[in-house]
């Protein structure tokens, strides 16, 4: 009997991934720990290791599709003969149906094991409607049930099959969580809310001009691309996204780092501007806990955090990426910079863990070398702000009454405006600002 | 160009071809023998004749009981084979009323693939969109009892009662088919043993009914020998000598009989298809496996009943077509229905969902609830006390899970089980419901109430 790989729990709260790419055939034999399959979760991406020895006798989803964890994506037969007989075996493995495929692979957790299952397992289970009673607390996921078999009048399964509603998914209000035809067409339609609330947002309607057919090309929207849009929409459609700019002269942050550039060169590390803004933001995010907060809608409360893990925008020839360098306040300025370049380098050689690109309280983004004046980012939400660093160049500027030329450097602060006032944003930037300018003070109070 | 062929006229593929009809599809359906396929011709409905027939000398003898004393029977082989014959040929016939009625072009052939979307039927080409293979399947065959036509016969050549009927039958095979034709000719007075391989007659079947059924056989005159192997036979003087020798090894001994029925099984019909030139793959055993929609590795080309996957049952096999027809016709459709089995003995025996094993295997703890046919009125006045009634619950919270019925009547309330099965119903809920009085139905009720100890006609110990 062929055993089945499940998704596994890929990183903390990561209730789905992508299947980018099989990096095997159905029928290959593949050994164990050798890469299944791509997968991507919260814009990583991760290749899987095969839990087993044997032959990948058939893949149970499709490269683009999105799928929860725990769900069987492919079988693999460990069997000697099935070794010898790849053909056979996927034959054998298609005759039985899944749910018979009794023996479920072990589960190839990667990362922190230690979850609680339910909380990851049903990404439903918080939201749906449950009545009272202990019958229907926790329902367990269909296909994974005890019986092997959903529970549901045949009406239903009909209805959604009809609604393109996978059945073991809904939450049944009957016995013994059992799924009625009501239940079906409640659960499509909190499907489809989603879209239809985005949708006091209109979808924009796209026609090709005619005539130029010929020359567009379709790509289906997937993979890192897909997740930066929806993280994006997700932003933009929640925070209300307010602009603060203002410049610094950082002339003597300038010339500081050019002076310790040798001492960190010599500790083998390569000395940018970035550690030196991440502790001015520390600074000013310890005067300013509303900058590092986050609102967490379900409950209705405002979360303050009293760690600082800082995110910095990377672009990478695959798109935009977020690492997260964590407890920013317990390390030092080249321990700072050496981690930097570590997860920058990292990030855009594709090879962060889903960890290492999650649970950011605040975030920067350098666009400096670009060009550009200043810009507008998008918060990365949950966070409830997210600092812009430009281009540090010479300009002229009136100090004692004289024009002169100092590196000047234009900061921009995108806030969400439900959580921090246009007042404490400006005062945050000058606590940034001021510590930049004046770099010897800063490290004066520096860990 | 079709929209849809489907090959095979049998339960599969005729209601494959009348559902896709009735979706508009432009169907044709390729039949190399009679329209009707193996269940109407010469399985289900002819051995169902037969037992009919075979039961009604069993009424008569039974009769006396109650002061209806009949003569001796006359048996009149040539007339019962003409009686089955009738049956058959008016469902065949309303079969190929009902595909032409519905716009179905019938073709007589053997079809072969020459492509994924093409066949060839008696030399002639024919395209579709979509292919359904509902080809079937053909007797098993034991090697040393290759069918001669004589003396080892098959189910096919056992429905030919014309023949005669042999004062000594040996039934290789305790399967369904096997035990059916025992019942048959143990009542029209043959001398029948039953041998079979594994531990027990019906393998699978839940083992205390078996047990049940295995000892009312016994009564009936059939001898069954469990673990037990045919391993080869000789004619001998005034029959055949057939050595049985002991599943896991032993004393081999003789019996003497004067005909074989090889009924050990069927096997898939599909070699000669030219499969290979739709690149539609087969396993091992000659299966053609498919997805949920009957859909095979390539497609647009389904498989449907016994060629697809056992159980060999022509319901699965018509529900699976509809599936296939439906899938084809750009429906929804899935095959994930519950599927009863009925074994048509005296007493029938019925089940559906997990046996008591299987639910432990699930990790299951199941409550039974049983009722005995020897309670039930409707059962003394129809002279059929054997049997019991066995219902499965998830004893936690009270779901069916099974039921399984030795009894009179028992392939009809079957049915009954089945739907609640479906609906996912609990014990109560059959405890609950009200059933008519006197009826076989009302005890299925009463084994539901007997699971949480409250049956009114039995001492619920």
């Amino acid at each position: 009997m062929p055993k089945e790989v499940l998704l596994p729990e890929l990183a903390e709260s990561v209730v789905e991934g992508e299947i980018l790419k099989w990096l095997v055939g159905e029928g290959d034999v593949v050994a164990k720990d050798q890469p299944l399959v791509e997968v991507m979760t919260d814009k990583v991406t991760v290749e899987l290791p095969s839990p087993f020895a044997g032959v990948l006798v058939k893949k149970l989803v499709n490269e683009g599709d999105v799928v929860p964890i725990e769900t069987p994506i492919a079988l693999i037969d460990e069997s000697a003969e099935a070794a010898a007989a790849p053909e056979a075996a996927a034959a054998a493995a298609q005759a039985a149906p899944p749910e018979e495929a009794e023996d479920r692979g072990e589960r190839l957790s990667l990362f922190k094991p230690d979850k609680t299952e339910a909380e990851v397992k049903n990404p439903f289970a918080g939201g749906a409607k449950k009545p009272a009673g202990p019958a229907v607390a926790e329902r367990p996921r269909a296909g994974t049930n005890k019986y092997g078999r959903v529970l549901a009048v045949p009406a239903a399964r009909q209805l959604a099959r009809e609604l393109g509603v996978d059945i073991a998914q809904v939450p049944g209000s009957g016995p013994n969580g059992r799924v009625r035809v009501e239940d079906v067409r409640a659960f499509a339609e909190q499907q489809a809310a989603p879209a239809a609330a985005a949708a006091g947002r209109p979808t924009v309607p796209y026609r090709t001009p005619a005539g130029y057919e010929e020359l567009e090309e379709r790509l289906p929207l997937r993979g890192l691309r897909r997740v930066i849009a929806q993280q994006m929409t997700a932003s933009h459609l929640s925070a209300v996204r307010t602009l603060v700019v203002d410049e610094a002269d950082v002339t003597e942050l300038v010339a500081l780092r050019q002076r310790l550039k040798p001492r960190a060169e010599a500790a083998g590390v390569k000395l940018s501007y970035l550690p030196f803004f991440f502790k001015a933001t520390l600074q000013a995010l310890r005067k300013f806990p509303m900058v590092n907060s986050s609102l967490d809608e379900a409950a209705g409360e405002i979360v303050y955090k009293k760690y600082y893990h800082l995110g910095l925008s990377v672009a990478t020839d695959a798109g935009l990426v977020v690492p997260v360098i964590r407890d920013v306040d317990q390390k030092t300025v080249l321990e700072l910079a050496a981690e930097i370049n570590d997860k920058v380098a990292r990030a855009r050689e594709g090879k962060l863990s889903p960890d290492e690109l999650s649970g950011s309280s605040f975030s920067i983004t350098s666009v400096g070398n670009l060009g550009g004046l200043f810009t507008f980012p998008i918060i990365n939400v949950p966070d409830a702000a997210i600092l812009g660093v430009h281009t540090i160049q010479k300009r002229p500027v009136v100090r004692d009454d004289a024009i002169v030329a100092r590196e000047m450097l234009y900061l921009s602060l995108s806030f969400d405006h439900r959580l921090v006032d246009g007042a404490e944003a400006t005062l945050f930037l000058r606590e940034v600002i001021e510590r930049i300018e004046d770099p010897y003070w800063m490290l004066l109070g520096a860990v | 160009m079709h929209d849809l062929i489907v090959i095979g006229t049998g339960p599969g593929g005729y209601h494959a071809a009348i559902r896709a009809a009735q979706l508009g599809l432009k169907v044709a359906a390729v039949e190399a023998g009679a329209v009707g396929g193996v269940c109407l011709n010469v399985g289900c409905i002819p051995t169902k004749a037969l037992l009919h027939a075979a039961e009604t000398l069993e009424h008569a003898k039974k009769a006396a009981e109650f002061g209806l004393v009949y003569a001796e029977p006359e048996r009149d082989l040539a007339k019962m084979g003409k009686w089955r014959d009738k049956i058959v040929k008016k469902l065949t016939g309303g079969v190929a009323g009902l595909l032409k009625g519905n716009g179905v072009e019938l073709v007589q052939g053997f079809a072969k693939f020459t492509g994924p979307r093409e066949l060839e039927v008696g030399g002639k080409k024919l395209e579709a969109k979509k292919i359904i293979v509902a080809t079937g399947s053909e007797p098993a065959v034991l090697p040393g009892f290759e069918p001669d036509g004589e003396h080892v016969l098959t189910s096919t050549e056992m429905l030919e009662v014309e023949r005669g009927v042999p004062e000594r039958l040996l039934v290789i095979g305790g399967g369904v088919i096997g035990l059916e034709f025992a019942s048959i000719y143990a009542r029209l007075g043959s001398d029948v043993t039953v041998v079979e391989y594994t531990e027990q007659i019906l393998p699978g079947s839940d083992p205390e009914l078996v047990k049940l059924l295995a000892r009312s056989l016994k009564k009936q005159g059939i001898t069954i020998k469990t673990r037990t192997q045919a391993s080869k036979y000789k004619k001998a003087r005034g029959g055949l000598s057939v050595t049985l020798e002991p599943a896991g090894g032993g004393e081999a001994e003789t019996v003497q009989v004067d005909r074989i029925l090889l009924a050990v099984g069927r096997r898939p019909r599909s070699g000669g298809l030219g499969l290979e030139a739709a690149g539609v793959r087969t396993d091992e055993r000659g299966f053609v496996p498919t997805n949920e929609h009957m859909e095979t590795n390539v497609p647009g080309v389904y498989a449907i009943g016994d060629v697809a996957r056992p159980p060999l049952l022509a319901h699965k096999a018509m529900k699976e077509g509809l599936v296939a027809a439906e899938h084809a016709a750009g429906r929804p459709a899935a095959f994930d229905q519950q599927i009863p089995s009925v074994v048509y003995t005296q007493p029938e025996f019925a089940s559906v969902g997990m046996t008591e094993a299987e639910a432990a295997g699930r990790g299951l703890q199941v409550r039974v609830g049983r009722f005995p046919f020897t309670a039930s009125g409707r059962a003394l006045t129809l002279q059929q006390t054997e049997g019991v009634i066995k219902v499965l619950a998830d004893a936690e919270n009270d779901l069916l899970l099974g039921v399984h019925i030795l009894g009179p009547g028992a392939s009809d309330l079957i049915a009954e089980a089945t739907l609640a099965l479906e609906m996912a119903a609990t014990a109560s809920d059959l405890a609950l419901t009200v059933h008519p009085h006197p009826t076989l139905a009302e005890n299925l009720m009463e084994a539901a109430e007997n699971l949480h100890k409250r049956a009114i006609h039995i001492l619920n110990r």
